[in-house]
């Protein structure tokens, strides 16, 4: 299988650097699409077949936790698995996202190998 | 044990700096260029404790820092094009590394805006700011950086 994957974050910085990160990861690619917001994702998902999402929650028009809410409640993305790449450190936060369904998260600052880890971690989980 | 609030900004900044972008932040040991153009990045962050943390910084460091983050040369066009982004995302982290630090508890929830930036292009500009209480400057391969905690 070679995976479609959406980068959901407001910094094209942020995003180049999770894009070269995923050529990192031994993980077959297809397409990498980007967007600067959770709307913007939304739209992607309404046109293109995604496999994995990696999202940041502070976005301006829509915010990661609504777009997370969308994607867990549509019938038709409700199965792609998320993961949350963001400076958020509460732990009620985070627990309310994993009981959302998302089924991954990296805190910021990353490095390229948590994020490569984290990714291989949901992946495989998705695989099996 | 750190202290200050300000202690933990010069810390957490420091940290991000050297994690994603192999820049490493000193206190300054001799004068440092005063920039005469470059941007100020900020950010307010509300709960257990309130307040706002500021960066500033002349383009050549923020450059550097997109240039780092971006696996890219310096000149390259993609790091000046993209070094608001960077040292937006440099503040953004930034908080993200204080935040629990400033916390009681894991569970402490902290609600933060988006970072926000706006260009300066006078010396002036800079040399005001630095003279504040609360301006910490530091060494960045040689180019200044100032932090600034403020509590609300």
């Amino acid at each position: 299988m070679s995976w479609n994957i959406l980068i959901v974050d407001d910094s094209a910085v942020t995003r180049s650097v999770l894009k070269k990160t995923l050529g990192m990861t031994d993980i077959p690619i297809d397409e990498i699409y980007q967007a600067a917001n959770g709307a913007k994702a939304l739209e992607v998902l309404d046109e293109k077949s995604i496999d994995l999402i990696l999202a940041d929650l502070n976005m301006p028009v829509m915010n990661g936790l609504e777009m997370t809410e969308r994607i867990v409640t549509n019938e038709q993305t409700k199965d792609i698995p998320i993961i949350v790449i963001s400076t958020e450190a509460s732990t009620t936060r985070i627990g309310d996202l994993l009981n959302k369904g998302i089924k991954g998260y990296i805190h910021k600052p990353f490095t390229p190998e948590n994020v490569r880890d984290e990714i291989l971690k949901v992946t495989e989980s998705v695989r099996t | 044990m750190l202290e200050t609030y300000e202690e933990y900004l010069i810390e957490s900044v420091s940290s991000v700096l050297e994690t994603t972008a192999f820049i490493f932040a000193l206190p300054p040991e001799e004068e440092l260029p005063i920039p005469d153009e470059g941007v100020t990045v900020s950010i307010h962050f509300t709960g257990p404790v309130s307040g706002q943390i500021q960066l500033s910084a002349g383009h050549e460091l923020i450059q550097l820092l997109a240039s780092n983050l971006l696996c890219v040369d310096p000149i390259d066009p993609q790091a000046q094009e993209k070094s608001i982004d960077a040292f937006k995302e440099l503040v953004n982290a930034t908080c993200g590394v204080l935040l629990p630090r400033l916390a009681n508890d894991p569970s402490d929830v902290f609600d933060v805006t988006i970072p926000d930036a706006h260009e300066f292009n006078s010396t002036e500009t800079w040399e005001n700011a630095v003279a504040t209480s609360d301006a910490s400057v530091l060494d960045c391969d040689g180019l200044p950086l100032l932090a600034k905690f403020k509590l609300m």
